[in-house]
């Protein structure tokens, strides 16, 4: 019978009409050659020529612009044709004005929504993708019959950081960095490589050729399935031994390597240093495998935030004065069109992503300003001697990214240890002896001003919104001297934003103080998985009893009744870095070297998987 | 870069093309779904650039994004009307040969299972392949076969 089947279905075969086809389309796709890039860089200065005339004709005439305030339009004959011709990206674009389902399975914390940012394992809710070490593991997530489907190391050389994961595409972020064969003043060549892998076949996943931009790992962010790269790299510039183009940023992707075109820098702050330094920022479609754009600005800044449309650059400067201010550059996600769109100046200097938040055009930012003050009257015996004053301020900047108003003189003498911002309202916690929480209206952009003050012991280091009117803040423990003990976890109720009030506080690991301090202010908010959708707080634990340290990872719920946490479950894990993610019905705990399942009903351990390297 | 590329099209069109046609076909039916789908996974290897580690695994691959693409043909209520073979495909089958027969039984098979069936006996894949290519359990394939065959004996052994 099975031998019929096959006879019969062996004398089908693809009509030949359909195989030339192909095989003409195949043969008409092929990789774009440096040189072809400079042909279509030519044509594209010309057409940039012509669409500067037509421009001029076109404020001549006044022409209405078209509407599109429902639809966008086509903007040419071909324009129409290309959208018809790609139903996949209708779909998309039909997709993501739908509102998102509930979540059923973790996320990597989002600062603004849509905008991924990377993380050391990713889920899409069937399968869970870590990297360890330098290996990327993918799990098939079914509870206790989790499985480990497959195994993969990287290219020789590359050391893998992060994950970001859309649909069907999962994108590596790793660091390449080999010393440069005869150089005698110690240059590297760093590159930062992007290894996408396609996901046809989620439990292995599959590798496509690989992508790199020049210089350091900075940060990244990913809208849907377009990432944007951000990387530092520098060139020694000496007059007498200078190479044109040499060291100058470039993109590598499909076995060819680009230097970016002067046009494609910006001329950003000049330090006069020998070493002029760059920040790249980069468009790549993970469909595609491609850079869609790459720019770069010199000098630029290392400490990114993004909101749901731009991308800010911050780098943090000092005046002759010794006091501090911040440059701001601002990108547009834009995919192909992505720009530098403005650049601005603050007073003060920026904690972190989470001092700052675009919300209605307007930028706010929670800065630390410092300042050279001279006595006054001057001291006789020292005229030249100044000191130090310290306060916190936040901006709130128009799209142009100028200041607009500004409440300064917060807290003066304490530095910000946390801030976080919901709709019109910025939360901001300061810290020397005691945590004074702040709640900061700022729905007037010309006058913002301090609505609430909480002072209690230690300090938050993270913010987070929980919902229904309450903000967790997970930080350090103090007493009131201002002494650090331990950890802990604060829920504060926040629905009256005059009067905040802390409504419970969990301790976490031992309260013995000492040197363990450090770890309060060199925390990764990453390593908490925290939702309020699903009342659930994961959190790593390191304690010492007696003399021996315990590492255990205890998962929290909070009760809105009672007003307090409650300790679902501790649970071992037997290796380094473990990082909660739920899925479904079962939470997973992973370790460097296991998997412990959760179920979320009972709390119980349903399984254990160990993890061999 | 033109000519390997032309080299690397006609290695792929002789090798898989008839592979993923029929593939396709059995799933959907239609021998003019069958041909879309078998433009759009070559289209879709075009876009991926995928690297495999052996010719195995770019089968592999291959399959899965046909059964993968078979899938958006088949919600459409027309197929799911259709329950056998188009005259089209058949009408290529010489008249004494019992062909039309048997694949209009698998065909009247359900998806999964007549899936199966034609991996396991025509692609000769082992039932730890097509576990992965159809993102089933091997258990489940293992039940899959053996009850597509019994479907497979009442339906032609009369």
């Amino acid at each position: 019978m099975m031998e019929r089947y096959q006879k019969a279905m062996g004398r089908i075969h693809a009509p030949a009409s359909v195989k030339a086809k192909l095989l003409q389309e195949h043969t008409e796709q092929r990789p774009v050659g440096r040189r072809r890039v400079l042909r279509i860089a030519l044509a594209a200065a010309c057409l940039a020529l012509l669409t500067a005339g037509t421009a001029v004709l076109y404020t001549a005439w006044r022409e209405p612009a078209p509407d599109e305030s429902v639809l966008p339009v086509g903007h040419s004959y071909e324009e129409l044709l290309t959208f018809w011709r790609n139903p996949k990206e209708t779909l998309g674009y039909y997709s993501s004005s739908i509102k998102a389902e509930p979540e059923i399975y973790y996320k990597t914390h989002e600062q603004s929504k849509g905008v991924q940012e990377s993380d050391i394992q990713k889920t899409n809710g069937s399968y869970l993708w870590r990297i360890i070490d330098k290996t990327l593991f993918t799990f098939r997530l079914e509870g206790k019959d989790t499985v480990l489907t497959c195994k993969q190391t990287m290219p020789e050389g590359v050391i893998p950081y992060e994950l970001l994961l859309f649909g069907d595409r999962l994108a590596v972020i790793g660091k390449y960095s080999k010393e440069i064969p005869g150089s005698d003043d110690g240059s590297n060549l760093r590159r930062t490589y992007v290894l996408i892998y396609d996901l046809e076949d989620p439990a292995a996943p599959l590798a496509m050729e690989p992508l790199w931009q020049s210089g350091s790992y900075v940060d990244c962010r990913m809208i849907e399935d377009e990432l944007y790269l951000i990387t530092q790299t520098s060139v020694k510039y000496d007059e007498e031994d200078w190479e044109e183009e040499e060291g100058f940023p470039a993109i590598h992707s499909k076995g060819d390597t680009e230097i970016l075109e002067p046009e494609d820098i910006y001329l950003g702050e000049a330090f006069g240093s020998k070493w002029v330094s760059f920040t790249v920022v980069s468009a790549i479609n993970t469909s595609k495998g491609e850079f869609d754009v790459s720019k770069a600005v010199l000098g630029g800044g290392s400490l990114v935030y993004a909101s749901q449309k731009h991308l800010y650059l911050v780098r943090q400067r000092k005046n002759e004065n010794e006091d501090n201010f911040s440059d701001l550059y601002r990108f547009s996600m834009d995919g192909k069109n992505s720009r530098l769109t403005g650049k601005g100046r603050i007073e003060g200097s920026v904690l972190d992503q989470f001092s700052m938040d675009e919300s209605n055009g307007y930028l706010r930012v929670a800065v630390t300003v410092e300042k050279r003050v001279s006595l006054d009257p001057p001291n006789p015996y020292r005229p030249d001697f100044k000191y130090r004053v310290v306060s916190n301020a936040v901006h709130v900047l128009d799209d142009q990214l100028q200041v607009v108003g500004t409440v300064g003189n917060i807290q003066p003498s304490e530095r910000i240890y946390s801030a976080r911002f919901n709709g019109n309202l910025c939360y901001l916690v300061t810290y020397r002896k005691t945590d004074p929480l702040f709640a900061i209206d700022l729905s007037d952009p010309a006058s913002p001003k301090v609505l609430s003050e909480l002072k209690v012991t230690g300090f938050s280091a993270y913010l987070y919104s929980y919902g229904e009117g309450l903000l967790l803040g997970i930080g350090a423990n103090g007493d009131q001297e201002g002494n650090l003990l331990g950890w802990k976890m604060s829920m504060f109720d926040v629905s009256d934003p005059h009067n905040v009030i802390e409504i419970a506080v969990q301790l976490l690991g031992d309260q013995k103080g000492g040197n363990s301090g450090w770890e309060f202010t060199s925390y990764d908010h990453k390593g908490w998985m925290i939702s309020g959708d699903r009342n659930l707080i994961g959190i790593v634990c390191t304690e010492r009893i007696d003399k021996n340290w315990k590492y255990s990872y205890r998962l929290f719920s909070y009760d809105r009744e009672a007003r307090e946490f409650r300790i679902m479950g501790e649970y071992l894990p037997k290796g380094y870095h473990a990082r909660g993610i739920y899925a479904g019905d079962n939470c997973y705990i992973v370790s460097e070297k296991n998997i412990i399942v959760v179920d979320l009903e009972s709390y119980e351990v349903v399984a254990e998987i160990d993890i061999a390297q | 870069m033109q000519a390997n590329n032309r080299y690397e099209a006609e290695r792929l069109v002789e090798e898989y093309a008839d592979m993923i046609y029929r593939l396709a076909l059995i799933r959907t039916k239609s021998p003019h779904d069958a041909e879309d789908i078998m433009q759009e996974v070559f289209l879709r290897y075009l876009k991926a650039h995928p690297v495999f580690e052996s010719s195995e695994h770019e089968k592999a691959w291959l399959i899965r994004v046909t059964v993968n693409r078979a899938n958006s043909f088949l919600s459409s209520a027309w197929n799911r009307r259709t329950l056998l073979f188009d005259e089209a495909v058949l009408g290529e089958l010489p008249e004494e040969e019992d062909g039309s027969a048997v694949l209009n039984a698998v065909a009247s098979l359900p998806l999964a299972m007549r899936t199966a069936i034609h991996l396991h006996y025509f692609e000769q894949m082992t039932v730890k392949e097509i576990s992965s290519a159809m993102g089933k359990s091997e258990s489940a394939v293992k039940s899959l076969l053996f009850r597509g065959r019994q479907c497979l004996k009442e339906l032609l052994e009369p």
